[in-house]
């Protein structure tokens, strides 16, 4: 099978490095110098129609015509701590899962060392999970939470899952809690499948905060963040050759030459800003995020993004409901007829079709789309953990960005996901 | 069998089911330990990773009992009112995104007090009757 021939490889190292392990390993002040863990998501999904593919993320493939499949949805991560004294440590994590494109590069998920400087103080350099939602920086780990994904309204646009930078991180009691103040500043590249082309985007820079405040029963989260993506003045990701042909047909179609310049990155940085809280105490568990992208790039609308979900324990089994959206904050650009040149129909086709492949670049950014979802969590050992989860989602004409689209539909689409997932970590 | 004979096996049973009733849970730190007592807050902040450091400033080495123990399923119980399988979850995220590593695995209470007695930062809990005078007890759980 495809996914595990390349895990393969991945757990092959890792058991090297294990076995490696055993003759430098030390104690420090009792405690190993090197740990080793793992979890993995073992997922049989079923989703996508014969137009729209199910992916569970920007940068994995998708599942058309609503087959059954392991890809989509299964992970296998393994990591490893390495604690060098009391101050000086580190973590390396590799993912192996279905992506649009495979490397090494793209496994390696995590990589970072980590210098406390003090109880209080800490601070981190190298490949570092996104931390600007709740769920981000661990979103693989399908154990930790309670659906068998991370709700894509919200999590999907966040389309960079890991930077490489620096963070610095304060934490100290305030009231009955534990606030973390958390300073970013990283890069990313990324690289998605869109209709069956891959496309290398690029975070040139981000620099973001986070304050989070937790209790026992009670998680807050804040964060803003300003991301700048490629290059002012270049085009949109993908996008160069469209903007060659536009400049070409705008001998004989004048406006093309103006829709060309809407396809270049014009304003590159995009605020987002974001605020969660969590409330765990059994037999609850509930949980709401909100987000809001502020982007004045013609190519890419801003957009408000939310979910509830809400869980409820009974035994080792959690049944949960969840609903979430992502609306776009501005009206459908809709581009201009391309002109009818009588004498030259097979031009005439041409340049409709020039206008229909930009017009499928507009519409691809803008999305809307809502879904509820249930399922159900069954704890069936402390490290393991079966669930069931279905998603009936309203995908509005026209914005359907959040799936592989073949053709951009022209109505509004309803569509189900249904997912078994076997989740477990090991320690 | 008379009736007394009936009370007397179901109390056996119990007894062998669930394990010595009531038994009290102390938490046991290293003798040189300067610290002297935990609130029930500062033990979760401790035990849940959210804070990894003794108040003397010294990074926390912290000691858990097997998985599926009678006492760690009561500690955790009665420290956060959580099942040994949301605690594993709740150390996945902690885990997985590099901030803090889960308490590490000791066989029984007697490693466990080993440990604590041979570590100057070490933390761990234990069933108060196999408590002895080499290690100090910060706090009692039940």
């Amino acid at each position: 099978m495809k996914l595990f021939q390349r895990l393969a490889p991945l757990v092959l190292f890792l058991t090297l490095l294990y076995q490696s392990s055993y003759g430098v390993s030390e104690v420090v002040s009792g405690e190993k110098m090197f740990r080793f863990s793992s979890f993995g998501t073992l997922a049989l999904t079923r989703g996508g129609d014969d137009n729209l593919g199910f992916r569970g993320d920007l940068d994995r493939e998708s599942l058309f015509d609503g087959d059954w499949s392991l890809v989509p949805d299964s992970v296998l991560g393994l990591q490893m701590d390495m604690q060098f004294n009391e101050r000086f440590g580190g973590a390396v994590q590799l993912v192996g899962k279905d992506r649009a494109e495979d490397s090494i590069e793209n496994s390696l998920e995590w990589a970072f060392l980590r210098y406390r400087l003090n109880p209080d103080w800490t601070i981190r350099a190298g490949r570092i999970g996104t931390d600007l939602f709740m769920l981000s920086d661990y979103r693989n780990v399908g154990f930790a939470y309670l659906w068998t994904r991370p709700p894509p309204e919200f999590y999907t646009p966040l389309a960079f899952p890991n930077r490489d930078g620096v963070d610095v991180i304060w934490s100290s009691n305030v009231g009955d809690g534990r606030l973390r103040a958390k300073l970013l500043v990283n890069t990313s590249q990324s690289t998605i499948s869109v209709a069956d082309t891959l496309i290398d985007l690029e975070l040139k820079l981000s620099v973001g905060a986070t304050i989070s405040w937790e209790t026992e029963h009670w998680q807050l989260k804040f964060s803003a963040s300003e991301n700048e993506f490629g290059q002012e003045g270049s085009y949109f990701p993908g996008t160069d050759p469209l903007a060659d042909a536009l400049l070409q047909a705008s001998v004989i179609w004048p406006e093309a030459a103006g829709i060309s310049e809407q396809l270049k990155i014009n304003k590159p940085k995009i605020q987002y800003y974001a605020i969660g809280a969590a409330y765990v105490a059994n037999p609850w568990q509930i949980q709401s995020e909100i987000s809001y992208f502020a982007s004045d790039m013609e190519v890419y609308p801003p957009s408000l993004n939310g979910y509830v979900s809400v869980g409820y324990q009974m035994g080792s089994v959690t049944p949960f409901l969840l609903a979430a959206f992502i609306e776009p904050q501005e009206t459908r650009k809709e581009l201009p007829e391309s002109p009818v040149i009588s004498p030259a129909p097979v031009i005439t086709e041409q340049l409709a079709f020039l206008r229909q492949i930009t017009q499928t670049v507009f519409d691809s950014t803008r999305i809307g789309q809502r879904s509820v979802s249930t399922g159900l969590r069954w704890d069936l050992r402390y490290n393991l953990a079966l669930k069931a989860q279905w998603d009936h989602s309203w995908v509005d004409r026209y914005s359907g960005g959040l799936w592989d689209i073949r053709a951009v539909p022209s109505t509004n689409q309803e569509i189900d996901t249904f997912s078994v997932n076997l989740n477990f970590v090991f320690r | 069998m008379n009736k007394l004979q009936i009370h007397l096996m179901i109390m056996l049973l119990g007894m062998m089911l669930g394990g010595p009733v009531g038994a009290d849970i102390v938490v046991v730190v290293n003798e040189k330990n300067p610290v002297t007592g935990f609130s029930h807050r500062e033990l979760v902040d401790l035990y849940m990773g959210r804070n990894l450091h003794f108040p003397d400033g010294s990074l926390v080495y912290r000691l858990d009992q097997e998985p599926d123990s009678v006492i760690r399923k009561d500690f955790y119980r009665s420290l956060v009112n959580k099942s040994i399988g949301q605690v594993s979850a709740y150390w996945a995220k902690l885990l997985f995104t590099g901030r803090a590593m889960p308490p590490q695995v000791l066989n029984d209470n007697n490693s466990v007090l080993s440990a604590v007695r041979n570590n100057k930062n070490a933390i761990g809990y234990i069933e108060s009757i196999n408590l002895d005078n080499s290690v100090k007890v910060v706090a009692r759980v039940n």
